[in-house]
């Protein structure tokens, strides 16, 4: 063969080595999880700049009075975000040491294997917590954490709780004649209709959000799953959508863009009354109100008129992630560090979480502190009656086909029915993959 | 070659069959259309630039009116202060720097071998250069994650740098730099004695600078400005990019519309001071990737 | 032909070409020509956020069965329908009027320029503020005229829909948010069919010209008889370009798309529904399949375009 046509046959066959060698290298064996940062404790937290400065403090503090590995505290984006940012990690065996992360996402964690199961920390005799502390902790805040898929382990820990609320502008209610916030969906859309009328604002801003749809559905008196079918179909689904286009078709309240504030700009302005929203945005508020003071207050969710009050539990668990034993470790003496009793306290004054522990309600620098600031204790007593939302897998896809349809619904491109029935059909689907 | 001096010189001859009003006029018309339609382009980077300054009360409420009343320049300040910009700023100039020199390197050598030197297998590895510009961004995204995650180099300098050190269009455009020097240069420098390849680099490469600078210019661009990739492959904030950082950054922000704005001026800065300063290498590349093909 | 070089008596340079070769081939057969494979075999395994099981065409399959799947492909070969025709033309326009004119033209041509080289996420920012239902510019101008405000982003319904005031109905055609993200786009990408256009303008040679004054014609005819027939190489080039551009469009939607559930899907294009399928819930099987699709697309339009290529500029 000549020379030069050798060359040739020489790279057409190292291609084709290259195309099949793919089958050798890279079918290799799952590798162990490493650690994204071998000299510190990885947290990835979704707290903006200035409330996260709580956190940061906190972290500081730990890491003087227990030496060892730094923890720090890392802002990583929003819950989708952290969560995306967790999937790809985990696909690039690379994790940080602890994350938050809401019950849908974990039980997308743990099927590959990256979750430490908080068990073993918990009930170790040295670093785990007595079973006097463990009972001090609200059951339904533990027992959200534990993963009926998974064999019933709890694979997350509640870091601190909040709760959906309602928001109500003092001032706009004032102008309109009413004197406190509904009780009742019904006094809530009465509310709407006579704001309507007396000062021409719309006063609700709807944040397009699969949480405040869970908690909507809870306090019409419905489920939102039975065993691992949806039941979106279900009449109180349906008239949670039908109640909602209600409002957008007599034009009492708006949707803002999803992922945006604007609610908050408009609740300081006076131009809506109403905000339903998660507990911890009480912090936010109080900013804008250094700057430019106006009137509010926080009141339960409203209920649906036959029905007790219901609301919907969330707010940060973190999953500790298999890294190394020693950042394991470290990561759960932070957990129990920042849920010890005093610091539970700190959490609900310093942020808008709510305190997890039955016993911080006996605590007088707590106690001083609702009584100076009456609303923030609001909160607090919705937790008894806060649910978790579900956290089977394949949950996560669902949140989005939820949002989805009540953006479908607030749109006014379909009947309430139809969707609610093409989303139960969709939701099953995903829920129920062989 | 075609250089930029010959537009601006070129008049519209046939314009002469129409009367001396009728062409005035349309010349009047053409200037205000393209003034207002000018207005329009640039008003987002009016709005942008302007709304940094302003304090969040002004930038939230509606108007058509885009000077602020008080310059804040606080709020630069205060951008760096909440997210860091300056590390962000770091790993974008230290990551799309890296790659250009890459790039240029490579392109210079890959390009003077296929436009000089003859030897076996030629054509064929030329082919699968040009193969490589057929092969679409996202084919290879999923792949090129795994495989780099792989050799450990996820959420590294190494990760964010190693798939684009090497482009096969800046390839195309040296081989037909140096293709445009004369052949008995390098009779004449191989007479001399220059056998050694690198040597003969250094004389023939001062002729293909505008083909490099472009190709230096367009590569730093798009590596500052590219988005998915750096998304994809860092995690923290350690390897975060600036495009990636203002993403995040408007989560931070929040309702504060104003300190975001500063965020995108900071960001949208160094491309569009490049790219005043080295105007006419991004056209003498545009034209010549339009009148090619 | 597998060898073109002529057997002469100058030696092989082959030891210093491979060398040089080196660096460039250590990048572009990892990252580009191995991964090509190693997507396709990817798609023919399943497994979550792993290798998983060989399934064959399995993943391919569930793509064509999955509604998702269509819907994304459709909002693609919407949004390139809408931009890459207005881009070109608003581009030609642009640079036709700059052509007749002396003075300005650099600036502005600099100024029309200056969105294409701007970071997509920096402005995109900067139109979403603009969109905003409540505080936005557009409906700020849209109520000073009295039109109805519009939810822009957040707007599944056809802009068809809108446009023929509910002739059509709304589930026809790209949605409204699609359509706020091929303005954007366009507006970020017209500067680069102007740059183009002007240099092949300037490349007509003037006799042409000199002989359609010869023959008074007016500008009209000018145009449509010397002037886009000469440029038909410039406007194939643009148009295979542009839209293998749209087909890959990932800043913009990743920007722009609102969070839950993207606009009822219909802001999301093929790009993000790999992210979203691959990064977020880790089907790496899937994810490949659907990306091979959309590469086969992008490599049959780039083959074109060299043939194309090839073909128009020997024409000359």
């Amino acid at each position: 063969m000549s020379y030069p046509k050798r060359m040739e046959m020489i790279i057409c066959y190292s291609l084709l080595w290259i195309f099949f060698s793919g089958n050798g290298c890279f079918f290799s064996s799952p590798k162990e999880f490493i650690p994204l940062n071998s000299s510190q404790v990885v947290f990835w937290d979704r707290q903006t700049a200035e409330s996260a400065v709580f956190i940061k403090t906190k972290a500081n503090e730990f890491n003087e009075q227990c030496p060892g590995l730094p923890v720090k505290v890392e802002k990583a984006g929003g819950y989708a975000e952290i969560f995306r940012k967790v999937s790809a990690s985990i696909q690039a065996r690379k994790l940080p040491a602890l994350a938050v992360s809401y019950e849908s996402m974990t039980s997308e964690y743990i099927p590959t294997g990256a979750v430490v199961p908080i068990d073993e920390y918990l009930y170790d005799p040295d670093i785990g917590l007595s079973k006097e502390e463990l009972d001090d902790f609200f059951p339904a805040v533990i027992s959200a954490n534990r993963y009926s898929d998974f064999d019933n382990k709890l694979y997350s820990f509640p870091l601190a709780k909040s709760v959906l609320v309602l928001y109500y502008n003092k001032d706009v209610l004032n102008e309109s004649g009413i004197p406190q916030a509904p009780e009742t969906w019904d006094e809530f859309y009465n509310h709407l209709q006579i704001i309507k009328k007396k000062t021409g604002k719309r006063g609700y801003a709807i944040s397009i959000d699969c949480s405040t749809v869970s908690a909507m559905i809870y306090s019409f008196g419905g489920e939102i799953i039975k065993g691992r079918q949806t039941l979106f179909d279900s009449p109180e689904v349906i008239r949670v959508f039908s109640f909602l286009q209600q409002l957008i078709k007599e034009d009492l309240a708006y949707v803002i863009i999803p992922g945006t504030f604007d609610d908050q700009i408009a609740f300081a302005r006076g131009e809506i009354a109403y905000m339903i929203r998660s507990s911890s945005l009480r912090i936010a508020l109080e900013l804008i109100e250094k700057e430019r003071p106006f009137h509010w207050g926080i009141a339960p969710l409203p209920h649906a008129t036959n029905f007790s009050p219901v609301t919907v539990l969330f707010g940060p668990n973190i999953t500790i992630f298999k890294t190394m034993p020693e950042q394991q470790k470290r990561a759960w003496l932070f957990v129990r560090f920042m849920t010890s009793k005093e610091n539970t306290v700190n959490w609900a004054i310093e942020t808008g979480y709510v305190p997890i522990r039955k016993s911080s309600a006996e605590d007088p620098k707590l106690q001083k502190f609702w009584q100076e600031k009456p609303y923030t204790k609001v909160p607090f007593d919705c937790l008894k009656f806060a649910r978790p939302e579900p956290n089977l897998s394949g949950w996560q896809q669902v949140r989005d086909m939820v949002e989805s349809a009540e953006l479908e619904v607030l749109t006014l491109m379909n009947t309430p029915d139809i969707v609610c029935h093409n989303l139960k059909k969709k939701a099953d689907a995903v829920l129920n993959l062989p | 070659m075609f250089s930029i001096n010959n537009i601006q010189n070129k008049k519209p001859y046939y314009l002469f069959s129409i009367p001396l009003l009728y062409r005035y006029f349309i010349k009047l018309v053409i200037y205000i259309f393209l003034f207002i339609f000018g207005l329009i382009v640039s008003f987002p980077f009016l709005w942008m630039f302007t709304t940094s300054f302003k304090t969040l009360e002004e930038a939230t409420t509606t108007s058509l009116g885009i000077f602020p009343s008080h310059w804040q320049w606080e709020n630069w300040l205060r951008v760096f202060q909440l997210a860091p910009f300056g590390k962000y700023f770091f790993n974008s100039f230290l990551v799309a720097g890296i790659i250009t020199i890459a790039v240029c390197l490579n392109s210079i050598l890959a390009g003077y071998v296929f436009a000089r030197l003859k030897f076996p297998g030629k054509s064929i590895l030329f082919a699968i250069i040009m193969a490589t510009m057929m092969v679409p961004f996202e084919s290879v995204l999923i792949p090129n994650f795994i495989l780099i995650s792989k050799l450990g180099w996820y959420n590294t300098y190494p990760g964010l740098i190693a798939p684009w050190c090497a482009n096969a269009f800046s390839i195309l455009l040296l081989r037909q730099a140096f293709m445009t020097l004369p052949e008995d240069y390098y009779e004449s420098a191989q007479i001399d004695g220059c056998g050694h390849f690198s040597f003969l680099l250094y004389l023939s490469v001062p002729f293909v600078k505008p083909a490099l600078i472009t190709v230096a210019l367009f590569t730093f661009l798009n590596s500052y400005n590219s988005l998915l990739w750096p998304l994809i492959i860092t995690a923290d904030e350690a390897k975060r990019v600036v495009q990636v950082g203002l993403t995040v950054f408007s989560g931070d922000a929040g309702i504060r519309v104003n300190l975001l704005m500063t965020a995108s001026t900071i960001v949208a800065l160094p491309t569009i001071l490049i790219y005043l300063i080295a105007q006419r290498y991004f056209f003498q590349e545009s034209i010549r990737v339009g009148l090619k093909g | 032909m597998l060898f073109s070089d002529k057997k002469n008596k100058r030696p092989s340079h082959l030891i210093p070409a491979l060398i040089m070769l080196l660096p460039s081939f250590v990048i572009l057969i990892p990252f580009f020509i191995f991964p090509l494979f190693y997507a396709f075999q990817l798609s023919l395994w399943g497994g979550k956020r792993n290798m998983g099981n060989f399934v064959g065409l399995k993943n391919y399959i569930i793509a064509f069965q999955n509604p998702l799947f269509w819907q994304s492909l459709k909002v693609t070969i919407y949004y390139a329908m809408m931009t890459v025709p207005t881009t070109l033309i608003l581009g030609f326009v642009i640079a036709y009027f700059l052509s007749k004119i002396t003075r300005g033209k650099g600036f502005l041509r600099t100024l029309f320029f200056v969105p294409y080289v701007t970071s997509t996420v920096a402005v995109a920012m900067v139109w979403r503020i603009f969109y905003n239902p409540q505080a936005g510019l557009f409906n700020f101008v849209l109520d000073s005229f009295g039109f109805p405000i519009q939810r822009w982003l957040l707007e599944p319904r056809g802009l068809l829909h809108i446009l023929s005031w509910g002739i059509i109905p709304p589930q026809y055609g790209p949605s409204l948010a699609l359509f706020c993200i091929s303005l954007f786009d366009i507006w970020h990408t017209f500067g680069f069919a102007v740059v183009v256009f002007l240099a092949g303008m300037s490349t007509i040679p003037k006799e042409y010209y000199e002989s359609a004054q010869i023959d008074g014609a007016r500008p009209l005819p000018i145009l449509f008889h010397i002037e886009l027939p000469l440029l038909t190489p410039t406007w194939l080039f643009l148009i295979t370009v542009q839209l293998i551009r749209s087909l890959q469009t990932f800043s913009s939607f990743y920007a722009l798309s609102p969070a839950g559930g993207r606009t009822m899907g219909t802001t999301e294009n093929l790009m993000l529904h790999i992210y979203s399928q691959f990064y977020e819930y880790g089907y790496w099987g899937y994810g490949s399949a659907v990306a091979i699709f959309l590469s086969i697309l992008i490599m049959t339009l780039t083959f074109v375009q060299w043939q194309w290529a090839r073909r128009y500029v020997f024409y000359q």
